[in-house]
Formats: C-alpha cells, structure tokens, sequence
C-alpha cells in the first residue's frame, strides 16, 4: 500500500463529505417553503419585529449564499448550533445519545460475529447434516421477515403477555447514570495506546479491530457502577434478541459459503499434503482466507456501531441516535437532523476507509492502482 | 535410472468412490500399483481417468464424504519397515505426509495459498516435521529455494504468490515437496498448466532432485512425451482400470493395448512430413457414472469383439513383468468366455 494510494483514498473520502455536507445544507430548504419555519413556531404572524429578529438571529435574512458559506464554516469548526427541541448544543445532544445506540450495536455486534462464525464454520464442515439445514431454512425465514415485526411480536409476546422483559426504556428510573468519565476516558485512551503498541509489535491486522472494542468494553465496565450494567443488560436483553435474531444468520451464511468455496481451493489440499492437522489447516489456511470477506462486512456495520437503528429504537424506546434523528425529522429540528445525518455519513465514509486499508493489510493481492 | 529393486510403494486392489446426488461414480476400480525405489512411474490416460483420484488416494488426502475408498493394501517401505498406509491412523498419516511422501499439483497458481509469503509456506512443512523454530527454517527455506532454482531466494522468500510467474510458482511447490526429502513424491500433472519452455525446466527440475535425492517419483500424466522422457514404468489406465503396464520401452516402443496404440498415434510428431491426418482416438472418455457394460473401452476400440461387449478382460501378465488387460491377448478367449468382474 503506498502513500499515494492512502492520500488519494483520503482526499476522494473528504469529496464524498463535502458533497453529503452541501446536500445536507440543501435539503432541508428544500423540504420547507421557509427553512426558518420551525424557529418561528409559535409566534404570532403579526408579530414582524420578533419574526425578523429571529430570522436575524439564525442568519436568515442573508442571500443563501453566505448562508452556505457560514453553514460552512461552522461544519468545519464543528459548531453544529443549537437543538431547537432541546435548547442545548447540538453537539452534546447527540453525543449524549451514542453511548447508548453503542449498547444495543457493539454487544449484538459481538455476539452475531462470533456465534455467526462458529455457527457458519460447523455448518460448512457438516454439509447436508442437521446444523447445515437448520442454518439455509433459518436464514430463508429471517431474510423473509422484517426485523421491526419481529420486534413487535417480542414486544407483545415477552413484555406483556408474558411479561418477563420490559417493554419501553434503556433502565428502570430515567437515564441517572452515574459514569465516572475520569475513569472511562482513562481506560479508553488505555486501550487505544495498547492498540498502537501490540500493532507495532505483532504486525496483525486484526489488532485495529478487536483492541479498541475490547478497552471499549472494559472502559464501561470500569466506569459504569455495577447495578447499573444489570439494568441496563436487563432492559436490552429484548431489543438484542431481535438484532442477533437477524444478523447471526447473515454472518453465518456468509461464513458457510466462503468456508466451503475455500475448502475446495488447491492450496487448502496442498497444506493437507504437507502433513498439517486439521486445526493448523483450519486456523491457518482456510480461516484466514475464509473470513477475509468479513472484514468488508464488519466494516460497513461499523456505522450503525454508532448510528443504531433508527425502528428498532423506535419499537424499544431506546434513547439512542435512531429515536433522536426520528424527534428531530418529526419536530423539524434541522440543525439536529443535518447534524446527524453528517453524524452518520462521516462514521461510514471513515469505516469504508479503514476497511480498505486493512483488507489491504490482509490480502496482498489488492494492489493499489 | 537407479533401480536397486527396493519396492518404495506397493497399493493393490485400490478403490474409490464419490458418492453423489446422481449416484456412486466409481472412479477407481481396482488399482495395483508398485513403485520401486527410485524409479519414476508414470500413470498415463485421458482425463476423467481416475488418474487424480489415484494419488490422492494413495495419501489418503481425499474428503471423506463425499469419497469413500477401500484397498487391500497400500504398503509404503521406509528403510526395513513397512506401513500399511490402508490401515495407519490418521495420526500415523500425518507424519507420513509431506515427510515421506509428498505430493504437487497441476495448476501451482492455486496450490499456494494467496495470502501467505512463500516462505512461511515452506517454513511451515520444515517446522510441521523436523520441529525447527522460525528462525532455523526460515535459512533451511532459502536454501531450498536456491536448491529448486528460485532466483534471489533471501528476497523470494518474502514475495507472496501473486507476485511471482507460474513457473516459479511450480518451483515453490516443488520446494515444499522436497523439504523433508521424502521417499515418494506424487506429481500430478506438474507441467500441465505451465508453457513449454518452462515445463522443459521443470521437469529437468524434478528428475535432477529425484536422482539426488534417490527419490522415487509418480507422475500422473496425460502427456506421452513427458513420459518418454521421465519414466521408467508406465501405468496406462482407462475409466479406473489399468489397462496395461510395463516398462517406458515396452509401452511406448510396441504398444499392446488398442488404447495405448491410440494414445501413441495421437502424439502428433516433427519428424513426421507425410500428409496423413493426426489420428485420434474416435468419441470422448464415457461418463464414469454409465460406464459401458464388458470392456469399458470396447465403444472407441477398432477390434470390439461380443466377447468385448460383454465381460471386462483380466489383466493378464503378457510375459517379461508386461501386464495387459485385452480379450486379444488371451488365448482362447473367445472359447472359455472367463474373465473377472
């Protein structure tokens, strides 16, 4: 991979963001016939001088422009304005909400991935037995059933005909979580020094990924008082049942057919020739080359790692960055929704980026042009 | 070449299946095969022969399901001992493989894995069986890659397949089959897919390190002029049947089977100017899965006979270690009508 290649990769993402920034300034003047609608909300049509005001006050009354321009200049510095359901900083807001969008995304995460693998990698070795089977019916089902009716059945089955889990919410009294962010913020620059060290050491890929999750992980647990964990893990007990419902399956489908396309490849009979056992032909030559088309799928859930899903919060209540952008649309916040909306653009053009540059670490046969 | 009348490798009876949707397809029926130390032997046929199936037979190294394969005996001799490769565990196998008895494959652009160096490919077979850390196999794998004729091998090693040309890619290969010097090597049609100025090294390569080494070798060919070249013994074989064997001379010099002297003709000469057409033999190998009833070449054979169409010849020992499997060269044989299987 050479330097030319990344700065190339790096600029190309930095166009893709201003195009997503500008189509973000457009849009919702677009939307309404005066985008300073919902800052007058309220006030009395007679009421000219404070109307004006207002207009003033957000720049309104400037040609669009210099509106484009300041907008602009504001995105860079990342002064995002103020919420208009919240009267708080846009900023804050949002980021008050993605730790909890990252409960709900990194634990189904982990769990689909790993059961996903384990799942797929047994079903390849035991074509046509009862595992393989249940996998190909199962996924024909899920991929049929949508995962927001899924939810709602859960909700009625578990949350109230059998009410074993709650219904609504991430914990039992409001959202008074007590973090002791010294701490977190310790753990969490903890592990992101561990990652750039063991990558130096060991020179393996995989480092980037699973180092961060893992100080992640201990960063909460660390910071977050332990009867908290509890509630919160018994209030997402429900909405990650349905996220692993779908996606162990699609992980683990897409395990099966590499691993079966890999095991049929010469090199894996040439590694058996040479007299490896069976685990050091598993780990070392099909798994490497069989999980490669992970990584790319890892990658782009990286996204909704931070940006949710917006039903799925919705059916639960979940406080996170879903529900939030549903307020906003609905409100007609825009300066949360553009907010937002360049939130989740940027984590998925800089997840794009980074699987890039890993698949490119893993597999030397992508040349960069 | 060296033939000290050591038997290496000595299989009989050697069978394999594949179960399928469609059925059983028997790819190899009854298959004997000896190998003295040394010596190369050539098994020669068309595709869809069972030749393949054969070798990796041989190493035990096909999937099971969907194969399924049985032997009366697969006696591999290692200095005065024997192994009955039929019934070794699969532990016992694994020290076998690679060590002594190693096997290369047709096309080496998909026989290395793609996303590992070179080196640490042949590193991995050294330290497998000779227990050697990194650093010890990493100098003992440059120098087999100088051995096999890999250019620049301290910078070789690192380079991963992709970046090398097919018949460095073979030469590799070659290097991971001899790392542990290994009795028996099985070729699988090593030059096939590499062009002709290359397949001439390689197979200069294999016979060098085969006298070096006192190796013995199984090359499991289609193409009669490498036979001519490499082999001492030739095993000719049709639908999972050897149909005749005998020495390189013998095979190539008087033909006795109808297959063998179709096979022969099809090998277009240079010195050859006259105006005849190359002739070949007539229709395509039949579906191994509705192998023809009695002698399964008899459909493509100019001396079909009923007796042909009816009951599949023995392989008869045709005198001087020379076997063939022919109504024609079993006397009497339309008289007593007998024959195996």
């Amino acid at each position: 991979m050479n330097t030319r290649y990344v700065v190339k990769r790096i600029l190309y993402s930095f166009l893709i963001l201003f195009i997503v920034i500008t189509l973000n300034f457009f849009l919702p003047r677009l939307v309404f016939e005066d985008p300073a609608e919902p800052f007058l909300r309220g006030i009395p049509d007679d009421e000219f001088m404070l109307r004006n005001a207002v207009r003033k006050e957000f720049g309104f009354d400037k040609p669009v422009w210099v509106q484009f321009l300041v907008y602009l200049k504001k995105f860079v510095t990342f002064d995002f304005g103020t919420s208009y359901i919240y009267k708080q900083p846009v900023f804050k807001v949002m980021f008050d909400r993605i730790p909890w969008s990252m409960v709900l995304s990194v634990a189904g995460m982990l769990i689909s991935i790993v059961a996903g693998i384990v799942w797929g990698a047994t079903a390849s070795t035991k074509r046509g037995k009862a595992v393989d089977n249940a996998l190909l019916n199962y996924a024909t089902i899920t991929t049929a059933i949508p995962s927001f009716w899924v939810a709602l059945v859960f909700v009625m089955l578990f949350a109230f005909a059998v009410p074993i889990f709650p219904y609504r919410g991430a914990m039992t009294d409001g959202y008074s979580l007590s973090i002791n962010k010294a701490v977190f913020f310790g753990v969490a620059a903890g592990a992101v020094a561990l990652t750039v060290v063991l990558y130096k050491l060991l020179k393996k890929p995989l480092i980037v990924f699973v180092t961060p999750l893992a100080g992640l992980i201990a960063a909460v647990f660390a910071a977050v008082p332990a009867s908290d964990i509890a509630d919160i893990a018994y209030h997402a007990a429900l909405p990650l049942i349905v996220i692993c419902l779908g996606s162990i399956v699609s992980y683990a489908l897409m395990v099966r057919n590499s691993m079966i396309a890999v095991v049929n490849e010469d090199y894996i009979l040439t590694a058996r020739a040479k007299g490896l056992d069976k685990t050091r032909v598993l780990y070392g030559h099909t798994m490497r080359n069989a999980l490669l088309p992970m990584v790319t799928s890892i990658g782009m859930s990286l996204a909704g790692i931070f940006g949710g899903s917006v039903l799925l919060e919705k059916i639960f209540t979940w406080p996170g960055m879903g529900t939030l952008l549903l307020e906003a649309q609905n409100i007609g916040d825009f300066q949360l929704a553009q907010a937002i909306m360049f939130f989740y653009s940027f984590i998925t053009i800089f997840a794009n980026l980074l699987t890039d540059f890993v698949y490119h670490k893993l597999d030397p046969r992508i040349k960069a042009e | 070449m060296s033939r000290d009348g050591g038997i290496t490798l000595c299989a009989a009876g050697l069978k394999a299946m594949f179960v399928t949707e469609a059925g059983f397809l028997k790819a190899v029926e009854g298959v004997d095969i000896t190998i003295r130390k040394g010596e190369c032997a050539a098994l020669v046929g068309e595709s869809g022969c069972g030749k393949s199936v054969t070798g990796l037979a041989l190493m035990r190294l096909l999937q099971t399901p969907p194969a399924l394969y049985t032997a009366q005996k697969i006696l591999f001799f290692d200095g005065e001992r024997a192994t009955d490769l039929q019934t070794a565990t699969e532990a016992e196998m694994l020290n076998v493989r690679g060590r002594k008895i190693s096997m290369i494959f047709q096309d080496p652009s998909a026989a290395l894995n793609p996303v590992m160096t070179v080196g640490r490919q042949i590193d991995e077979i050294i330290i497998r069986h000779y227990g050697l850390n990194k650093k010890e196999a990493r100098s003992r794998t440059v120098g087999l890659l100088r051995s096999v004729g890999v250019p620049d091998p301290e910078r070789r090693y690192f380079s991963f397949p992709h970046e090398m040309s097919g018949g460095l890619k073979q030469r590799v290969l070659i290097a991971i089959a001899t790392a542990c010097r290994p009795a028996l090597m099985i070729a699988d049609e090593p030059t096939t897919a590499l062009d002709v100025t290359i397949q001439a090294q390689i197979l200069r390569l294999l016979r060098d390190l085969q006298r070096e080494n006192n190796m013995a070798l199984l090359l499991i060919t289609h193409d009669l002029g490498v036979v001519s070249h490499m082999a001492d013994s030739v095993y000719v074989m049709y639908l999972g049947k050897i149909m005749e064997e005998g020495t390189t001379a013998e095979i190539i010099g008087a033909p006795l089977h109808p297959y063998t002297q179709g096979l022969i003709k099809a090998v277009p000469s240079l010195d050859d100017d006259s105006a005849v057409p190359l002739q070949q033999i007539p229709h395509n190998v039949p579906n191994p899965m509705k192998k023809p009833s009695g002698c399964s070449f008899h459909p493509r054979c100019a001396f079909c006979t009923g007796l042909c169409r009816a009951k599949m010849p023995p392989l008869i020992e045709y005198g001087g270690g020379r076997k063939v499997r022919c109504w024609r060269y079993i006397p009497d044989s339309s008289a007593n009508g007998g024959g195996d299987d």
